[in-house]
């Protein structure tokens, strides 16, 4: 059987309404300063997107651009202008929100992350998210 | 490419899809109050408060920033445009004030037909130019709210709604255009004006209070007792640049609101009708409205609601993150959040 050549677009109401396809990552990586970043990429556009910091005691930050300005291609940074969230050291926190890749970043120098990601995927392909880059409330 | 046209603030659609991310973390000062807007109208909000110590506080609210007019130096004046021709053989006219030192002129009409003079303390009234009496005042450096009531032969002079001077004298109707500030040199009023609304009728005790209680909203003195006499009112916002002339000489407009972050507030409600200034950090500014989310310690709340806009305060150096859904929807769409459970 072919594929179906059409796709949905990024505000077709019903791609959100229906439950979305669970994509869940994580990381216990140690990040080397505050400077240094992870990048999480989805397949599909977001529903919503739950950050569980699992770690007993350190935050970490959530943005939706890099955290340095010049870094995969942005041409903003989310610390420039202050873009992101902190989610608290065994918090979590659940967004609404559409979006195709999102970056964690450590509140200190030599930080050991211990978080999950947990997403609910629409159908729509990532391609169809426009860019974040520059966008007001993420990266400038 | 652009698109003409965009969604409206009822379309379901907007608020079905996720939102785009917005998201920023603030560093806050002691005392600080600052008003967060949004480039589109959310969906939802999350806020986050990271306490850097036991006991501390942040508040949230949705109550939009007001403009007053800020006056600080010599020859600054509001002129009315709309007066001139008009026989107001009685009239009344309210508006608030908020000076730090009141030593200059507040209000007369072009002809000195009527004018107010401040001291720290009392507000000397003289009709036509020949002072008529003195009326005490108190917390001149507050928001308080000025009326004058003219009658044919009775001229009353009232603070926050309260008669504090009453003279008999026979008057004409005055001329010419209605000044607030000064266009005289040397004669400085040092500070902010809010509100002010203009009635073609004497209006009595009972009257002028209710204009006090209703007077920081055009909807609200329409319900005013004698709204069918109810010739002006300005809020002093931004539709109302063109009024503000600095020297009449270069005839040039100066645009003298108060800063952004220098805001006077409605305040609303029947207890508390004053356009306070809104210390969101302050007990006292909680205790007025209770119109405020309180976050401590490391607390984090989701708010689903549609805004273009909030405003949050705190009393000491913390740090505060905000998250916001953000629909299609342009903000020039959205009304503005007012009235009960806001601020009133």
């Amino acid at each position: 059987m072919s594929s179906n050549i059409y796709s949905v677009g990024l505000n077709h109401v019903g791609a959100y309404q229906v439950s979305g396809v669970p994509f869940i990552t994580g990381s216990t990586d140690t990040l080397t300063n505050t400077n240094d970043d992870l990048r999480f990429q989805f397949p599909n556009v977001t529903k919503s997107i739950t950050f569980k910091n699992n770690h007993n005691s350190q935050a970490v930050n959530v943005h939706f651009a890099p955290w340095l300005a010049g870094d995969y291609d942005y041409t903003y940074g989310a610390s420039t202008n202050n873009n992101y969230i902190e989610v608290d050291g065994g918090h979590d926190v659940t967004l609404q929100v559409k979006c195709r890749e999102v970056f964690i970043s450590s509140t200190t120098n030599s930080q050991t992350l211990d978080f999950e990601i947990i997403a609910e995927l629409t159908n729509i392909p990532a391609a169809r998210m426009f860019s974040l880059d520059g966008v007001e409330g993420v990266a400038q | 490419m652009t698109f003409k046209y965009n969604v409206g603030l009822q379309n379901v659609g907007s608020y079905q899809v996720s939102g785009r991310p917005w998201c920023k973390h603030f560093a806050t000062t002691a005392g600080s109050v600052e008003y967060v807007s949004f480039p589109n109208v959310t969906e939802s909000l999350w806020a986050h408060f990271d306490d850097h110590s036991s006991g501390h506080e942040i508040q949230l609210c949705f109550a939009e920033p007001k403009t007053g007019m800020d006056m600080p130096n010599d020859q600054e004046y509001f002129e009315t445009t709309n007066l001139t021709g008009k026989n107001l053989t009685e009239w009344t006219v309210g508006f608030w004030v908020k000076g730090v030192s009141l030593g200059g002129r507040l209000i007369e009409f072009t002809d000195k037909t009527s004018i107010v003079v401040a001291t720290p303390t009392s507000l000397r009234l003289a009709v036509e130019n020949g002072v008529k009496g003195v009326g005490t005042i108190s917390n001149s450096d507050d928001w308080n709210f000025v009326t004058l009531s003219v009658g044919a032969s009775n001229t009353s002079l009232y603070w926050n709604g309260q008669d504090i001077l009453n003279v008999s004298v026979a008057k004409s109707a005055p001329a010419g255009e209605l000044f607030i500030g000064t266009y005289r040199p040397t004669v400085n009023f040092d500070g902010f004006y809010d509100d002010m609304s203009l009635f073609a009728v004497a209006l009595n005790d009972d009257e002028v209070y209710e204009m006090y209680q209703k007077s920081n909203r055009l909807s609200s003195l329409q319900t005013h007792s004698r709204a069918d006499d109810l010739v002006s009112f300005w809020d002093f916002e931004s539709n109302l640049y063109k009024n503000y002339v600095s020297n009449p000489d270069d005839g040039r407009n100066v645009y003298d609101r108060i800063s952004d972050h220098d805001l006077s507030w409605n305040a609303g409600g029947s207890a508390a009708p004053a356009d306070a200034t809104y210390a969101l950090g302050s007990v006292s500014g909680r205790a007025l409205r209770n119109h405020s989310i309180s976050l401590t310690g490391h607390a984090e709340i989701h708010l689903p609601f549609k805004t273009t806009g909030i405003i949050y305060s705190s009393s000491n150096i913390d740090e505060f993150s905000l998250f916001a859904s953000l629909t299609s929807i342009p903000t020039s769409r959205m009304y503005e959040l007012a009235g009960p459970g806001i601020d009133e």
